[in-house]
């Protein structure tokens, strides 16, 4: 690890007030310090922002407003999310190991970097979110666990978080609050596709910190999250979906679909739920919904076995939300 | 000397809980890494990022700009010169490629420079700043590569490794039926929970101490005397707790070198713990193999003929065979085999034993095809390995009997307890609700490995007992078993009882690896702790004032921390025998050669080398024997197997804990589980580095993925081994386990996976 400064704020103006040139926030720090270990995160400053009153979970317009520095495990055990986001307690529990998620924050949750090795490891030349510029080690190597959706010809890195799947089929908003003022911004927007600038992953300005997520009234309370991963805890997703239905008289009224695990951000599918909405909910409906949200996937060889198990992986995940039997 | 009677049992294959436990539990194990040493400097290792080539330079200006470096030493600094030492098997050396010699890389991860700083901080940061030039040469980093050809095939042949019996070919042409298939196995790494780890501190030029974790007491003073030409008893090991080894803390590896040349230079103690990330790199991995079969079946099923071209990666320079053919050799009743083992080079560094080495990928080969054979010939798996099952007096590759065999009562209490007679033949055939149910088993077996060795038992003047044994504790219980032994052979409370390893200065042992250290070790303790009470007893027994002057010597018995004629109050405690002595302590070392060992096996041991009775000595072939079957739910859309239940019947000699020895068969097992369905060491096919060198990404299962798992253990003494009829456990659990899940998986989804791990992209 390189040194660094490190600075403690007691609150948000404080923490706003100094960015600058490599400049990290430091919550429960269980991306931040992994990578200056591996010397990935060169960071000239650090400023521990965990003394800063941002953790309360509160009653919001029929929704909930989750302080960025709550913790992973508050919110999964907090009563309003049980009641209101199942798929995001599920997605929470889901997650990392209990040790994790008691450490890591929401907010830092939302900025968790990928797993891609070619990323996280110096030792290799390539990797243009890296290094710009580089290449991409992924590509030409080993993949299997990379992205197939929102991938770009300079990245394929997967986005490893289950919380943020869930948020982004939750609608959820972001509060940004920066040396010039609060500015809001839906998950979905915040973090950017690859692109030809992968080291851009997310609509963040200058000193910029995020206080608070919001999310609004759910569309129905019933909510699936679904990990599918190699071992049954402490592993990422290869595939994953939070879905969220309302269903009326056998008509699905209202449709939230997000995947995990296969995109290069918590992917949102319009087209499936474009696929669902108005349809009878059906197995035949939540096929023609799978098959929809994967059309444009553009895998490679070893991560071409994502696409048919994360169509299953959607019909099965719809089926619970909506209550019907294989 | 004076013969005499019982002294009965209590502690021997009982459920004892490990002694050592409170200590672990409480913090209070010191472990390599712990050591407090005054003066200390902080070593970092830096690794190559190439897999071959030379190293044009190594700028380190802005590392020895760092406050708190003290020196940057690589293959620059002149008077690091090392004398040449052999691989292992060959030498005690993990490898004979030294660090800092010249500016060759030969392998990814190899040792290449090392910061020493007043912190781990500074010498961390430091180790950052090193601007180092490569000129990369090509290079074949996996098993798959390497096959293509070796660059320098011309110059160094592979070493082939045969065995030939009857008429192999003939018998294939005319076998009623023949099949053919390959079975993959990839590199695994070690992943001892404790990191490898080097204190060193120099007394003088010639004399040193080492803290490590190790195996081995005696590797480390074995290559110094080569490399550096000390005196080995002039290099003092100090090792009490091991958090693990599995093989890859067995034998010498160059970072320990590097940390002896920084302390040599800097003239103080230098401490260097590897990274998670360098333990993937130069401390050997199990190599990744293929196993190649032609097989011939009689019209009756019977195995006819076996042809098996195997394959195994090795480093670049030494030659360490992954003899996945040594279970075929040997475990079904066949007359014709021929079987012809290639190995092949690599620049993934070298390779070293891991659990079971052969046996557990060899076995994962010959089990799924023993699977599929039955398939082919219409038996139930387990009727098909009774079919073939090699007579109790005849081990098919030696024609000697076994020392004792009961691997039909293994399959028979294994299948029991399992219910495996419930099982419906086709695959998919049974379910719980959607979920497919598969039922698989195989067969497992490990050889015998025994040493010469040598302990001391001592009576301290309050009555409490002292064992010494250079020997280790790699996590499985030797201090638990070796105080047991004493405790039983001395009639005291297991409490009285402390039990002194990890300490070259102690009696010297062999390796402890190939499940040897219960048996080798435990002879020595058992020979030492009733030479101790025969000795005391002649005391007494001579001595006028004593109760017991005059009694027979056939009728004592030693119990209550002395020794009484048998069924009365009339004898003394040991305390009032020494006491008469006008000792304050009094000591009986002993030595032991196992069954079918000799003189000579006891001299190498004195002398630091590798004493190793092998399993087939003149007269028996002697091999512990299992069968372990297997449980898996595999979700029918999303193909993810889950091992639900797993029961191994072993035949592993005499158990001296049954509480330590089945926690080694079932972790044995579990990592069978492992093998089969999670791990593999992924390499980056660019540039030939490892792409997952840390245990998120690593995986191993937690404990969310294993469901029920038994052991039973037979408990017969095999007496050809050693008086005390053990013969290990630590391996034989493994061996096996990874065919019987991958077996299960195959009847429960149809799809045969000839490769591990079992994912779910293979099987959807």
């Amino acid at each position: 690890m390189r040194p660094f400064a490190y600075r403690r704020v007691e609150d948000v103006a404080g923490a706003v007030g100094q960015p600058g040139e490599g400049h990290r926030f430091l919550a429960g720090g269980t991306t931040l310090i992994d990578l200056m270990r591996l010397d990935v995160e060169r960071p000239a400053v650090v400023t521990d922002i965990t003394r800063v009153p941002l953790a309360e979970i509160t009653e919001h317009e029929g929704g909930v407003r989750i302080g960025a520095l709550a913790s992973m495990t508050q919110v999964a055990e907090h009563g309003l999310i049980a009641e209101r986001y199942p798929a995001l307690r599920e997605a929470l529990l889901a997650s990392a190991s209990q040790q994790l998620r008691n450490m890591a924050s929401m907010g830092g949750n939302v900025m968790q970097r990928t797993r891609c090795p070619y990323f996280r490891d110096v030792a290799f030349p390539s990797c243009n979110k890296r290094d710009p510029g580089s290449g991409c080690g992924a590509r030409a190597g080993h993949h299997r666990k990379q992205a197939i959706l929102g991938t770009s010809g300079a990245c394929i890195a997967e986005h490893a978080s289950d919380a943020s799947v869930a948020l982004v089929a939750y609608d959820a908003v972001l509060t940004l609050q920066g040396p010039g003022g609060e500015r809001e911004v839906p998950l979905r927007e915040f973090n950017l596709l690859p692109g030809d600038t992968p080291q851009v992953e997310h609509d963040l300005r200058e000193g910029e910190l995020i206080t608070a997520l919001t999310l609004p009234a759910p569309i129905a309370r019933s909510g699936v999250y679904l990990k599918i991963r190699d071992r049954q805890s402490y592993e990422f997703a290869l595939s994953s979906a939070a879905v969220v239905l309302r269903v009326e008289g056998g008509i699905i009224g209202a449709a939230r679909v997000a995947l995990g695990g296969v995109g290069t951000v918590p992917w949102r599918s319009p087209e499936a739920e474009a696929a669902l909405t108005g349809q009878p909910a059906t197995l035949e409906t939540f096929q023609t919904a799978a098959r929809a949200a994967l059309a444009g996937a553009e895998p490679l060889e070893e991560n071409a076995f994502k696409v048919p198990l994360t169509e299953r992986v959607i019909v099965r995940a719809l089926m619970q939300a909506a209550g019907v039997d294989a | 000397m004076t013969t005499q009677g019982s002294h009965p049992q209590k502690y021997v294959g009982a459920r004892v809980s490990r002694v050592d436990g409170p200590a672990k539990v409480r913090g209070e194990a010191t472990y390599t890494a712990e050591f407090e040493v005054p003066n200390l400097a902080h070593a970092v290792l830096v690794s190559a990022t190439i897999a071959h080539g030379r190293i044009r330079k190594i700028g380190d200006e802005a590392a020895r700009a760092v406050p708190g470096v003290l020196d940057v030493l690589s293959h620059q600094t002149p008077g690091l010169d090392l004398k040449d030492v052999k691989g292992y098997p060959r030498g005690p050396a993990g490898t004979a490629i030294l660090p800092f010699q010249n500016g060759e890389v030969l392998f990814r991860g190899q040792p290449i420079a090392v910061v020493v700083a007043e912190s781990l901080e500074a010498a961390r940061h430091a180790a950052l700043l090193l601007d180092i030039e490569y000129a990369p040469d090509d290079f074949r980093a996996t098993l798959e590569e390497g096959r293509r050809g070796w660059p320098f095939i011309d110059k160094k042949k592979p070493r082939q490794l045969q065995h030939s019996r009857g008429d192999a070919s003939r018998a294939l042409k005319d076998a009623a039926t023949t099949f053919e298939a390959s079975y993959d196995t990839p590199v695994q790494h070690h992943n001892p929970m404790e990191m490898h780890a080097v204190i060193a501190a120099w007394d003088g030029e010639d004399r040193l101490t080492l803290y490590e974790p190790t195996q081995w007491m005696q590797s480390a003073p074995g290559v110094l005397a080569q490399t550096l030409g000390l005196d080995p008893d002039h290099v003092h090991v100090i090792s009490p707790f091991v958090g693990g080894g599995f093989g890859n803390k067995a034998t010498t590896w160059p970072h320990l070198l590097v940390t002896v040349l920084a302390a040599r230079v800097l003239g103080r103690p230098v401490k260097l713990v590897l990274t998670r990330a360098q333990m993937f790199a130069a401390v050997g991995y199990r190599a990744a193999t293929r196993t190649s079969y032609r097989v011939g079946l009689d019209a009756g099923g019977q195995l006819a003929a076996v042809d098996l071209q195997a394959e195994s990666q090795t480093g670049p320079v030494d030659l360490f065979p992954e003899q996945v053919g040594n279970v075929a050799k040997m475990l079904y009743a066949n007359e014709n085999m021929d079987l012809t083992h290639t190995m092949i080079r690599t620049h993934a560094g070298p390779n070293i034993m891991m659990r079971a080495p052969g046996e557990a990928p060899g076995s994962f080969g010959l089990e799924v095809l023993m699977d599929e054979l039955a398939e082919k010939a219409g038996l139930d798996p387990l009727a098909f390995r009774r079919l073939n099952h090699a007579p109790e007096n005849q081990d098919p590759e030696s024609g000697l009997p076994y020392s004792s065999k009961h691997l039909l009562e293994c399959y028979e209490r294994g299948a029991a307890a399992f219910g495996w007679a419930r099982r419906t033949p086709q695959p998919g055939s049974m379910r719980d609700g959607r979920t497919l149910i598969g039922w698989g088993m195989a067969t497992a077996v490990y050889p015998v490995y025994t040493s010469a060795a040598t302990a001391r038992a001592r009576l301290c003047g309050d009555g409490r007992i002292e064992i010494e044994a250079g020997s280790h504790d790699i996590g499985t219980g030797t201090y638990s078993i070796l105080a047991q032994i004493a405790a039983d052979e001395l009639g005291v409370d297991i409490g009285q009882v402390g039990v002194k390893l990890g300490d070259s200065r102690l009696p010297k042992n062999g390796y402890s690896g190939g499940s040897r250290t219960a048996g080798s070790v435990g002879s020595a303790v058992q020979a030492a702790a009733s030479g101790l009470r025969q000795e005391l007893a002649d005391l007494a027994l001579g001595a006028p004032e004593s109760p017991l002057h005059g009694a027979a010597p056939v009728d004592l018995e030693a119990r209550d921390g002395g020794l009484y004629v048998k069924g009365s109050d009339r004898g003394e405690r040991y305390t009032t025998i020494l006491k008469r002595t006008g000792r304050d302590q009094y000591d009986a070392y002993r030595e032991t050669i196992p069954n079918g060992g000799s003189e000579k096996d006891l001299e190498k041991l004195k002398q630091g080398q590798e004493s190793s009775v092998e399993a087939v000595t003149e007269r028996y072939a002697r091999y512990s024997f299992g069968a372990v079957f297997a449980e898996v739910r595999v979700d029918p859309d999303f193909l993810t197997p889950r091992v639900s239940r797993l029961v191994g019947a072993f035949d592993i000699g005499k158990v001296l804990n049954a509480k330590t020895a089945e926690s080694q068969l079932t972790g044995g097992m579990i990592w069978g589980v492992s093998a089969a369905l999670h791990e593999v060491t992924h390499t980056d096919p660019r540039t030939g580095l490892i792409l997952n060198s840390n245990l998120a990404d690593y995986h191993v299962p937690v404990n969310a993925d294993i469901g029920e798992v038994q052991a039973i253990m037979l408990d017969y003494p095999d007496y050809h081994v050693s008086a005390m009829g053990v013969r290990g456990a630590g391996e034989i659990g493994i061996v096996g386990t990874a065919a019987a899940v991958a077996n299960a998986v195959y009847h429960a989804t149809g799809k045969r996976v000839r490769e591990t791990p079992i994912t779910l992209d293979k099987l959807l």
